[in-house]
């Protein structure tokens, strides 16, 4: 049942991509470039991000009033402010739709496995990173977000309280508390990037960046919702105030809004399981490739005695699985007899594809269970030709 | 037939690029009477409209893959 | 969509390849890898559109083929992020190489279907065909 949902949603996602490739050429194509997407906006957040970082002040008294500085009287503060805001909320979606498309057309399996746990570490701490960010005006929907968190911390067993003081910075809201929420924002801001070099370690050439279109398109969408819909502040945090609602951004605070409904130790607790759970399916479905209908043609095998050392399979293995290391001793073939180097199949990273096979002009890899004779037998024979055909 | 559609890609965007000088001068009014969102949705609509030519070029063939 | 059947003795050979994750294969091709109702191209599933040596092509060519082509999932859509791209270039060399030795480059062939665009695939490879016997097959 489980098995036959992905089927489907694999199967309208290919869908999707051909319908939009006949509208728009292929090259542009964004559904190609959901990870480039994500990070063009990760790119935008950090400048703008920066931009506002000069003039915001991390205390109780001064944070809401520079905020309200930038955006009334800095000339374009508002602009940066709401391109900052909504650059967030495009980030989100772009990450969700990378997740959800790699999920469905089954880009999470086997050997790439490590992309995939990158890619929910990615997503938790951006999550984070993005809900930090409604802490720092330090408006009434601030504060509210505040008790509320320090509620669902506490309720943890155990390490509750001290998680609630490393939250704070402090045993309550204190003049510590805004400089904390800013390291809280901007420490995973730059954690991210520790976590996308994980992510594109195991990646030959990754495409980090949407086509030059897209990128036009996407800032002047951000230009025109940062216009259309400033950014706005609610009424300042009053000490001892205790705010009852607050507008609600979708992709940041919805366990904010499950929280209203259950005690916030359980949107947190729920939270915590849809992370877990992202994080075991790339080890859930245990089928053979039998199942999945597909041929086992066994990692590639290098045959030693041929390899020349020449790197065109280092280069074309989409997943860095081949690595050249000094060569032990020459190679049989008289092309390979004075190699430096000999290429070398790292097992983990390989899904068989095969596509070092068709980088290597001297026969020295092979799938093992399609191996060079048989396919030349199969050629020959659609070809019309009983016999080898000498050269 | 494809020859039609061409020469009708390049006139939408010839038009979309007499819209972008419109948007450049709204944004030399908002600068100048200092009415700032406007200037900036101006930008915005500005780069979104660069972006349709750019599909239209390729579509119009007048620009190939990288 | 196959030609008709009283001349199909004279259709040229053509040797294929389609990869495993684009157009979808099942009840496509016979046991002995000719397509059903096209009995004069051979296709040969390969796991990904990159697993093609140049090399196997030039042999097609050599052993009698007319003609040879690749299919690969539509670009930007590999399993394998960017096997169809490198077969792509290959190819591209591959022609360079062929009008070099004085051999019609035409008579090589990359396409890209995905997993629903079988009728497209189908109708590409009798275009292939019909061009080939149209520019003389075999030389």
């Amino acid at each position: 049942m489980y098995r036959r949902l992905l089927l489907a949603l694999q199967s309208a996602t290919l869908r999707l991509d051909t319908w939009v490739n006949r509208v728009l050429p292929q090259d542009f194509n964004p559904l190609y470039y959901t990870g480039g997407l994500a990070n063009l906006f990760l790119t935008i957040l950090v400048v703008s991000g920066i931009l506002i970082f000069l003039y915001y002040e991390p205390s109780l008294e001064g944070a809401y009033a520079s905020v309200e500085f930038l955006t009334h009287h800095v000339p374009y503060g508002v602009v940066f402010r709401g391109i900052h805001r909504y650059a967030a909320d495009a980030y989100l979606v772009a990450i969700l739709l990378h997740l959800f498309r790699n999920w469905f057309t089954d880009r999470y399996r086997e050997a790439r496995d490590s992309q995939w746990l990158s890619g929910m570490f990615l997503l938790v701490v951006s999550g984070f990173a993005g809900f930090t960010g409604y802490l720092l005006v330090w408006d009434e929907r601030s504060q509210l977000l505040t008790s509320l968190t320090t509620q669902a911390l506490r309720s943890v067993p155990l390490i509750g309280g001290w998680l609630e003081r490393v939250f704070l910075g402090g045993p309550g809201v204190s003049d510590t508390t805004l400089p904390r929420f800013l390291f809280l924002h901007i420490g995973p801001a730059m954690t991210l990037y520790v976590l996308l070099w994980w992510h594109y370690v195991r990646l030959r050439h990754p495409k980090i960046w949407p086509p030059a279109v897209w990128v036009l398109f996407s800032l002047g969408l951000l230009f025109i919702l940062a216009s259309a819909l400033p950014a706005a502040s609610g009424p300042p945090a009053q000490p001892g105030a205790s705010p009852e609602g607050f507008q609600v951004d979708w992709f940041f605070l919805w366990p904010y809004v499950l929280a209203r409904w259950t005690a916030p130790g359980w949107a947190l607790a729920l939270v915590v399981a849809l992370v877990v759970y992202g994080m075991v399916i790339p080890y859930t479905l245990r089928e053979t490739p039998e199942q999945r209908g597909l041929r086992a043609l066994g990692q590639a095998v290098v045959v030693e005695e041929n390899c020349t050392g020449c790197e065109l399979c280092y280069y074309d293995c989409p997943y860095n699985a081949i690595y050249m290391v000094p060569s032990p001793y020459p190679g049989k073939s008289r092309a390979a007899a004075n190699r430096k180097l000999l290429a070398v199949v790292v097992d983990s990273r390989c899904v068989e594809c095969g596509i070092c096979i068709g980088a290597c002009p001297f026969e020295a890899l092979e799938l093992p269970r399609m191996l060079d004779k048989d396919v030349q037998q199969r050629i020959r024979r659609g070809a019309g030709a009983a016999a080898p055909v000498a050269s | 037939m494809t020859e039609d559609r061409s020469s009708w890609y390049v006139a939408l965007a010839g038009f979309l690029a007499v819209l972008a000088l419109a948007c450049v001068a709204l944004m030399v009014y908002g600068e100048w009477f200092d009415r700032r969102l406007v200037a900036s949705g101006a930008m915005g609509v500005l780069l979104v409209l660069y972006a349709a030519i750019v599909v239209l070029f390729r579509k119009a063939r007048l620009t190939a893959e990288e | 969509m196959a030609a008709a059947p009283e001349r199909m003795e004279t259709q040229p050979r053509v040797v294929g390849f389609l990869c495993d994750w684009a157009v979808r294969s099942e009840g496509l091709l016979n046991p002995d890898d000719t397509v059903v109702g096209m009995p004069h191209v051979t296709v040969i599933r390969v796991p990904c559109s990159g697993f093609v040596k140049p090399g196997w092509l030039e042999l097609a060519l050599r052993s009698g083929a007319a003609g040879a082509f690749v299919c690969g999932c539509p670009m930007g859509d590999c399993l394998n992020r960017e096997g169809n791209w490198i077969m792509e270039d290959r190819i591209d060399q591959l022609r360079k190489r062929l009008s070099r030795q004085k051999v019609d480059p035409e008579r090589i062939a990359f396409f890209a279907y995905g997993l629903h665009e079988r009728e497209q695939f189908l109708q590409a490879v009798a275009d292939f065909v019909d061009r080939l016997r149209g520019s003389g097959g075999k030389q």
